[in-house]
């Protein structure tokens, strides 16, 4: 079996969710989430950060399992949870068909006030059940309750009976609005609306709370899931909750990046603000911020799902990862030498003269050392400086370095460069890139989205199977672990599959990695470690803003957070790292380094499909500045043919 | 070897493996298959793995579910209902096919240790078919008692036909003679097409169909054969062909000098029993219509099979 087989929290049991829980380390999710916290709160995250599986940790079926069905054991928490996923209310067939936006909102509101309602008297009713004590108090409750509806003259004596009306006035409204078609009456005279919106919410758990002693101190935690499927006008009446909010009842609200689509409310459209009315909480944030728990996270997951699915392994699970191994690699190299060929080959074809001399010059018995002075040579071609003098120069250099000797102009070059050298010569000797592989990176391509690497994780025990390779006795090879890379991104482009009449994002997404591929293996790049651009007042151009808002929105691209100043204006850029998957497909860098700075007029060239022909312009002239011979733009055609 | 080409064949081979082919195939089984040709026909065998046809457990239990109703049951109430004006009394139907069945004995195509004969335990398993309704085929020729209506053979593939008609005809001539009133059936899960028809013309049985029928295009190496078909990658059929052919020849002549045969008589079966040319294999059996190359098994040659066939030299 393999332990990483689910990789949604939805497709787990409410037993499969307690076993697998894993906490994050040093802060613990019960910190940030803070369940009886009064001011609501808004969980942000990308698709797969984990949402779900931290707001079901904190609702009552959870409190329940880790109780052991003990009532005081959960009363000890502060909290009853209550969770909902919104995508379960179907919120698009309120909309349309000949109603009024208001009469939609109307039976909107009070459809989601019925449904909160009985999944919160399921809790109680649940709670009555194994505290049978608090039977008597039913009574009570259910007569307070109907006092909340208008025109109720209903005779329920207890919770379930409750419950069971609340189901029919739903149903009612079901019956109305898949009728509507059909009726000859509108929704408004088909509909009836017994309560005022918002009372069921608030006024329900209040009655509980007063009326039984054991409830008094305890908040009533209303989680809302998949806040992105409502609509605006949904939206709009729950953030009036949000700001309207009585105790005993808190919120808290899971959505994806850019799920809130308004801030607006009933109340006169004022906003709700963060800080003051809500909390945020972005999940993204806290795993990127956090990298050394963040680890720490996923490989406790890790080890516990592993364990769980009977596999003995040691806690150090870095070492079941197998890493780049440079000097057998350079071995490999060495014996191909292809970087010459193609050093050779370029100076040839721009007929640079004493080509041997030179080529011996460069030769090192340190393949890196000897692509490094590949490196200084073209850079001196940039320069114009005498080439044999620069490669006699480097022979030295080479033999210093040999010999044990610090080499000044090589570790400046190294520091910064060394990475993008290495790759490059495994690149350009046809070797597939290994320093991706090893836990550590792995959880570096993750971007702080732990399904990312929960999905590289059974992508390596898929290709383990197929390997015959058995995780506890054997490391998994770089092979398999860049296989179960290409696995996953496959898997993550299919969200990209989305096209409009101007927009094709995955064309957008495969322009901008190539275009800063070119750039990452050109002669002499113009920055370290490529996998990150800059682009500045993006938001005067509303079609790269939309892209880039969809790009981040399903995180294939990050935004880093501050941004930088540009030197000149003083204004602050927008700054956007690779997706770690994309990075490791593309060969680009997966740390941030250097930025490649891009104005509007170049962006748009790279993401809109029907400017190929401008891209291939501009790519051509863009690389012509930093591969060898380095001309002026008016040579295009010269270097091209 | 092309390594785009190789990866994308691996990368295929494993999603078969996982979905549809049982697990049946690792990485290390394909290798230890490709130790057995040169370097440079190892791209070519592995593109021929991939047009490999897997019958899995339960493609196979759905066809045995088809033989029977389709083939059999629903046959016999079509003309029981034919003869009673359509008939809809389902009590009726019940009693006429229940007496149908008693009068009918399930014989597998093949001795007691081949496949067909296990094959036929899952047929009787899958249907909930009355065990005293099966019988060996050894057992037919001192079969004379009852009033027996349907002899009903099963096999899991018709190839060439041949073995099919030679191998029965002794039983066939025994079940005419004793029971001249009798339906003689014969039942496959997959059939070659030329097969099927040489068996029709024989008019050996009565009854004939194959849940599954292929047609030339399965043929491997024929000119219309689908596995060359939009082949992006250049493979050249004749290349692949005479790789097969040659291997396939001296895993064969191994096979008939075992039998005591002439190896001569090895050459019509290089590329698979009777030249079937076929690529395919069953969750409980290779057949030997499909290249020898994939199933070869005996020890008389070094040979390393991706999907053995159960040994059948005797």
């Amino acid at each position: 079996m393999n332990p990483f087989d689910v990789t949604k929290a939805v497709d787990y049991s409410d037993q499969e969710l307690f076993y697998n829980w894993v906490d994050f380390p040093k802060h613990s999710f019960q910190n940030f989430i803070r369940p009886t916290l009064e001011m609501p709160m808004l969980i942000v995250g990308s698709k797969g950060s984990g949402k779900t599986h931290i707001m079901k940790h904190f609702s009552y079926s959870m409190q329940k399992i880790r109780s052991n069905n003990t009532f005081d054991n959960i009363l000890k928490e502060g909290y009853i949870g209550v969770y909902l996923r919104c995508s379960g209310l179907n919120g698009y067939r309120f909309l349309g068909r000949n109603e009024t936006e208001e009469t939609w909102n109307s039976v909107f509101a009070y459809y989601l006030d019925l449904w909160l309602s009985q999944l919160f008297l399921d809790v109680i009713d649940n709670i009555f059940v194994i505290n049978k004590g608090l039977q008597k108090l039913e009574g009570i409750v259910c007569e307070k309750v109907l006092n909340l509806f208008s025109t109720s003259k209903e005779k329920i004596i207890d919770i379930r009976g409750l419950i069971d009306f609340l189901k029919l006035q739903q149903k009612n409204i079901d019956h109305a609005i898949n009728n509507i078609s059909l009726s000859s009456k509108n929704l408004s005279q088909s509909v009836e609306i017994l309560s005022n919106p918002g009372d069921l919410i608030f006024e329900i758990p209040n009655i509980i709370t007063s009326t039984v002693p054991e409830l008094t101190n305890i908040k009533i935690l209303f989680l809302l899931d998949e806040y992105e499927n409502f609509s605006s006008g949904q939206q709009k009446y729950f953030n009036t909750l949000i700001r309207e909010r009585r105790n005993p009842v808190c919120f808290k609200i899971g959505a994806r990046r850019y799920g809130l689509k308004t801030t607006e409310t009933l109340s006169a459209d004022e906003h709700i603000k963060a800080g003051s009315e809500y909390e945020l909480f972005d999940l993204d944030n806290i795993f990127r911020e956090n990298y050394v728990e963040y680890r720490e996270f996923l490989r406790n997951i890790s080890i516990k799902r592993i364990a769980n699915s009977q596999i003995r392994i040691s806690t150090d699970i870095s070492k079941y990862f197998n890493q780049s191994n440079l000097d057998s690699d350079f071995e490999i190299i060495k014996g191909k030498r292809l970087h010459i060929d193609k050093f050779i080959t370029k100076l040839k074809k721009y007929k640079v003269k004493n080509v041997n001399e030179i080529v011996k010059n460069v030769g090192c018995e340190n393949v890196l050392i000897e692509r490094l002075n590949i490196y200084i040579i073209y850079r001196s071609i940039k320069k114009g400086e005498n080439l044999i003098e620069i490669s006699s120069l480097l022979k030295e250099c080479s033999q210093q370095y040999i010999s044990g000797h610090n080499v000044k102009m090589y570790d400046v070059i190294l520091d910064k460069f060394k990475q993008d050298l290495i790759d490059a010569l495994y690149r350009e000797n046809g070797l597939k890139l290994t320093s991706y592989c090893g836990f550590d990176n792995l959880v570096k391509i993750s971007n702080g989205i732990p399904r990312h690497f929960l999905m590289i994780m059974k992508h390596i025990f898929r290709w383990n199977t197929f390997y015959e390779n058995d995780f506890a006795s054997n490391t998994v090879s770089t092979e398999i672990q860049l296989l179960a890379i290409k696995d996953t991104v496959l898997w993550f482009m299919e969200d990209a599959n989305k096209t409009d009449e101007n927009t094709n994002y995955r064309y957008s997404i495969e322009s901008i990695c190539n275009f800063l591929r070119e750039l990452r293996f050109s002669d002499l790049p113009p920055e370290c470690s490529i996998s990150t651009f800059e682009i500045r007042n993006v938001d005067f151009n509303p079609g790269l803003k939309r892209i880039i808002t969809f790009l981040e929105q399903y995180s294939y691209i990050i935004k880093e957070d501050y941004g930088r100043r540009d030197k000149n204006s003083n204004v602050r850029n927008d700054m956007y790292q690779i997706n770690g998957l994309l990075a490791c497909w593309w060969e680009l860098s997966i740390s941030r380094r250097g930025i490649v700075k891009l104005s509007s007029d170049k962006l748009e060239n790279i993401f809109y499909y029907n400017r190929a022909e401008e891209l291939k312009i501009m790519m051509a002239k863009e690389l012509l500045k930093y591969n060898v011979p380095f001309r002026k733009e008016n040579t295009v055609l010269e270097l091209f043919d | 070897m092309a390594e785009e080409n190789i990866d994308k064949y691996y990368y295929k081979l494993k999603i078969f493996s996982e979905t549809v082919w049982e697990h049946k195939i690792s990485k290390n089984k394909i290798d230890i298959w490709l130790s057995n040709f040169k370097e440079e026909e190892r791209e070519n065998l592995l593109f021929l793995l991939t047009q490999f046809i897997y019958f899995s457990k339960l493609q196979i239990d759905n066809m045995l579910i088809s033989i029977y109703r389709d083939f059999y049951k629903y046959v016999i109430v079509e003309n029981y209902r034919l003869s009673n004006n359509n008939t809809t009394d389902i009590v009726s139907i019940k009693n006429h096919f229940k007496e149908s069945e008693r009068k009918s004995r399930f014989i597998p195509i093949g001795n007691p240790s081949e496949s067909s004969s296990s094959l036929l335990g899952e047929f009787r398993k899958i249907n909930n078919i009355r065990k005293d309704l099966f019988i060996e085929r050894s057992e037919l020729l001192n079969f004379t008692l009852g009033d027996i209506e349907h002899f009903i053979f099963i096999d899991d593939i018709c190839g060439s036909g041949h073995q099919a008609y030679h191998e029965n005809q002794a039983y066939i001539s025994h079940i005419r003679t004793k029971f001249p009133n009798s339906k003689i059936h014969y039942y496959s899960l997959v059939g070659l097409e030329e097969g099927l028809e040489f068996l029709n013309g024989n008019n050996q049985y009565d009854f004939l169909e194959s849940v599954l029928r292929l047609d030339k295009t399965y043929k491997c190496f024929s000119s219309e054969s689908r596995i060359f078909k939009n082949n992006e990658d250049n493979i050249k059929q004749d290349d692949l062909k005479q790789i097969c052919e040659s291997y396939g020849l001296q895993l064969y002549e191994s096979i008939v000098i075992r039998q005591g045969g002439n190896p001569y008589y090895a050459a019509p079966h290089k590329l698979g029993y009777n030249d079937s040319q076929l690529l395919i294999g069953f969750h409980h059996n290779t057949p030997d219509n499909t290249l020898p190359i994939i199933w070869y098994n005996e020890d008389m040659i070094t040979w390393n099979p991706i999907f053995p066939r159960a040994n059948k030299v005797y």
